[in-house]
């Protein structure tokens, strides 16, 4: 938890006199219910809450934050899963689920501007009856904000296609840490001169908050046929999707799971995904139709040689739609084998796919821990979720053990910390495996100029450097504080 | 934080909360909730609350207070229950809970809630007879005189409720004890409730000559209050003796099913099996209940149907959609009426604000979210909307009132009983 709050009686009025007493939060018991987003390992409670309405709300209580040095924090829809809107050295939630309005969309000139608290499903709702869609779409899709997604610079399903956000956000508004309100980029994207919306994006709110956006709209395609492949061995199907990636095809999304997964999302969404199965490939191809007989033509041959178990082709839109649905909310669906679990996101080149996950196996195998796959096949993007139970501290052990070993096999291979997640405060202590400390210097005084007096999101992504001879502190701190077991 | 007062740990049995470990704190459950949509706070979402339900049982919570005040604002829709990958059975918690915590209520209040529920809803009389006074104020034209004295603001918290007031139309309640048409595809019992049959008993008229056109033979067997309100009000004793009267009376008249039209009465209804969970007829109650518009999608409408040229657009009633499950029926049904022409609704299945008397006890909140519904029903700029609740139907109808827009309001059952009309 914080330090002790710097929330005086008047700075609280100060709050209300801009954004209303209601929209000042600062119960025990809602601050408790503050204390995670979607990472329940990692726990911390602001010392207030505010819920501004608009982006004038939002710089004013910035500019409050400013000149009396208090730490802020932006939340969207709390669905992080790297401790991103952790308020580890205490400070304010500026949460943006009230600023959820699609201001504008231009079908001409396929854009859209948006309140950044706006949800991700909402705006691919909208847009539809257009024939255009916002590409970038997280699992997480049904919940999350625009602004997280900016945040987190996320990515989705169909981003082995479309792109991760940053190739979708023309334009932001955004507040700076000192209260100004600037605008980056515009309706056409960036002009000459520095990309500032390309370095904003993926900045995990260390930079200031964006509360609106312009985001490119990408017309629907006229056709869509999703196959779903199922094998005997994890291997089978990693082998494959390398092998349809090395040639050339262009799949919309290509996505992995694995046996625990598969029964799982079973459960939930009576999928009828085949149980015997060790891993499932959902495979799918769209564009103008002829593209995609084109391209189901060279698929076929590429499946007929990786030992396909069973495969099956999406009969309508209602079963695409569902068997979209499934994957979705597959890591939802572990509650119903453990109540919680922690999540990796690592990167690695598809080559060593089958390398990496026979060593996740071998690892879950270890630490006597379950391990459930579900991933962005295509873009290498593993999403290894060691499931748990937080009331068993010795299960969480382990499960951090396994955690920090996945990370290191990874990085290994030349893979990455984060592919979708972000670093947040959870992998901020692994950032020096993969930069150099002069690198990390360059962020970090890179940060210094948005934000000279650290309050925006302070302890996020950028590492404390250890002194000689001081242990490597590891993600565990964090974690194991909130279970109360320090090492 | 120090644990003085634990109010869920001690009570009940030891696991009566298990059910929480299956929220894995996700929080796909937050768009569908209206309440955290409208105030933006965690606390009032659905995640908030279960995870302020788990502080409370490991005793993290000071006050029962803390938790009660969160579970006071939510509606009961179970938007997140539908919204929930992970299969939480909120309902469950949210009414183990409810009954838990009514020991801390304030007494008073408590009292009358509970004299309400026992003495006045279960006796038709009376709401009826309160329904025949208020339509005199209404058709005399007091209301309009008090409304353009601007008397209702002059009440303070009163006068925001004055806008929930029903509108009393012409006619009469129907009386319980009759018999319609024959048995040609079996016998119902209908179930009249008590607001559906106070202030809407033309629905009740349509129901009876849809299903006797389809061949049903309708009966009207002595009945009591579901207790749906003392249920969700968590007043347990209350809403089992109403189940059982039910339970006697209306298997008494031996129907194939027991058919209901009004979706918040239904839902309670089919959960008899678990209010009464010692009786072994409570299973069998429970399976024979079905939504008027679910019984009629078993198979195709009885032809002839006269054309109907309204154009409508369909509110799916939270607890249709969410408790019942009851989300493809009416549409199908409603699609086999000819000339009709029926607009999708955005977020149909979003809560009006209604909530039993929600929008009395909360009538801002309610407001606002029946603002956010309101905006999508006037953008399919249908002439109808329909809604299979007569919460729904006096909510939606506040909130036209409200409007600037013409719009009527009827239940699904009132637009096929006009497909049948010359029969």
């Amino acid at each position: 938890m914080g330090s002790m709050s710097k929330i005086t009686p008047t700075l609280k009025r100060l709050f209300q006199r801009i954004v209303g007493h209601a929209f000042v939060l600062d119960a025990p018991e809602v601050l408790k219910a503050y204390e995670c987003d979607a990472c329940v390992l990692m726990k911390a409670q602001p010392d207030l809450v505010v819920l501004p309405a608009n982006t004038q709300e939002v710089a004013q209580v910035v500019k409050i934050c400013h000149e009396f040095e208090i730490p802020f924090i932006a939340r969207g829809s709390g669905t992080g899963l790297s401790g991103g809107t952790l308020p580890v050295s205490g400070g304010i939630f500026i949460g943006l689920s009230r600023m959820n309005h699609i201001l504008e969309i231009d079908p001409e000139n396929r854009i859209a501007r948006v309140e950044t608290g706006v949800i991700n499903a909402w705006l691919n709702r909208d847009t539809r009856p257009f024939k255009l869609f916002y590409a970038p779409d997280p699992s997480s899709q049904a919940a999350c904000s625009i602004g997280g997604n900016i945040a987190e610079n996320a990515g989705g399903i169909h981003c082995v296609k479309y792109g991760v956000t940053t190739d979708h956000i023309l334009g932001l508004e955004v507040v700076t840490p000192e209260g100004d309100i600037v605008s980056l980029g515009g309706p056409h994207g960036h002009y000459r001169g520095i990309n500032w919306v390309g370095l904003f994006v993926g900045s995990e709110g260390t930079f200031g908050i964006a509360t609106q956006a312009i985001v490119r709209l990408t017309p629907l395609p006229q056709t869509i046929k999703v196959f779903l492949a199922s094998f005997s061995k994890l291997q089978h199907a990693a082998a494959l999707v390398a092998d349809i990636m090395a040639s050339g095809l262009r799949p919309s999304a290509l996505e992995m799971m694995d046996d625990v997964t598969i029964k799982a999302v079973n459960e939930a969404f009576s999928t009828g995904f085949p149980q015997d199965a060790e891993a499932v490939l959902l495979i799918e191809l769209d564009g103008h139709t002829d593209e995609v007989a084109m391209a189901e033509q060279q698929l076929m041959p590429l499946l007929s040689q990786h030992q396909v178990q069973q495969l099956r082709q999406a009969e309508d839109e209602a079963e695409r739609l569902t068997l979209w649905k499934a994957r979705k909310g597959a890591v939802a669906a572990y509650g119903r084998i453990l109540p919680a679990f922690y999540l990796h996101d690592c990167v690695i080149p598809r080559s060593e796919l089958v390398h990496v996950l026979t060593q996740i196996q071998a690892i879950g195998k270890a630490h006597e821990v379950v391990i459930a796959n579900v991933f962005h096949a295509g873009d290498g993007n593993l999403h290894p979720n060691i499931l748990l139970d937080p009331d068993d501290p010795a299960m969480v052990k382990r499960v951090l053990a396994a955690g920090e070993e996945i990370l290191k096999a990874c990085l290994d291979v030349g893979g990455v910390l984060s592919g979708e997640h972000g670093i947040g405060i959870e992998k901020s202590e692994f950032m020096d495996l993969v930069f150099t400390w002069d690198e990390i210097d360059v962020m970090r005084r890179l940060k210094q100029v948005f934000d000279p007096k650290g309050i925006a999101n302070p302890d996020k992504i950028l590492p404390v450097k250890s002194g000689c001879g001081e242990v490597r502190k590891g993600l565990a701190p964090h974690m194991l504080q909130a279970q109360g077991t320090w090492i | 934080m120090e644990s003085h007062n634990p109010p869920l740990q001690s009570l009940g049995q030891p696991n009566a909360f298990d059910a929480l470990s299956a929220c894995i704190h996700c929080g796909m459950c937050l768009p569908a909730c209206p309440t955290y949509r409208v105030t933006g706070s965690e606390a009032e979402s659905p995640r908030g609350r279960l995870y302020l339900m788990r502080a409370s049982v490991e005793g993290q919570l000071a006050e029962p207070k803390q938790l009660m005040d969160h579970l006071d604002l939510c509606l009961g829709c179970l938007g997140c229950q539908t919204a929930c990958p992970s299969g939480v059975n909120y309902e469950a918690l949210l009414m183990q809970s409810r009954q838990k915590l009514v020991q801390y209520q304030n007494p008073v209040k408590r009292w009358i809630r509970r004299l309400l529920l026992k003495q006045v809803l279960p006796r038709p009389f009376i709401l009826n007879g309160f329904a025949k006074v208020l339509r005199l104020y209404q058709i005399s034209g007091l209301q309009r005189l008090v409304r353009n004295l601007q008397l209702p603001k002059l009440l303070g918290p009163l006068g925001k409720q004055e806008r929930f007031m029903p509108q009393i139309p012409e006619g009469k309640p129907i009386s319980l004890g009759q018999v319609f048409g024959v048995n040609q595809r079996g016998r119902v019992a209908l179930f009249t409730g008590c607001i559906m049959n106070a202030v809407y008993h033309r629905v009740h008229q349509a129901t009876i000559a849809v299903l006797v056109a389809n061949g049903y033979e309708v009966v009207i067997p002595e009945q009591t209050c579901c207790g749906a309100l003392a249920h969700h009000s968590g007043e347990r004793d209350i809403v089992e003796s109403l189940a059982k009267q039910n339970l006697d009376k209306l298997l008494a008249a031996n129907p194939d099913w027991i058919v209901v039209n009004a979706a918040g009465c239904g839902s309670t209804l089919k959960e008899y099996d678990h209010i009464l969970e010692a009786l072994p007829e409570g299973r069998v109650f429970s399976e024979k209940v079905i939504d008027v518009m679910a019984l009629l999608a078993k198979r195709p409408l009885a032809e002839p149907l006269d054309p109907v040229s309204d154009r409508v657009t369909y509110h799916a009633a939270c607890h249709l959609h969410h408790a019942q499950r009851v989300q493809q029926e009416p549409y199908e049904v409603l699609k086999q009426i000819p000339g009709l022409t029926l607009i999708p609704l955005t977020e149909a299945e979003m809560c009006c604000g209604s909530a039993g008397v929600y929008n009395l006890a909360h009538p801002d909140l309610s407001l606002a979210i029946l603002q956010e519904k309101m905006g999508h029903v006037e953008k399919t700029q249908a002439d109808i909307v329909l809604a299979a609740n007569p919460g729904c139907m006096l909510q939606l109808e506040t909130g036209i009132a409200q409007s600037s827009i013409a719009m009527d309001v009827m239940h699904p059952i009132e637009i096929l009983a006009k497909a049948y009309r010359d029969q």
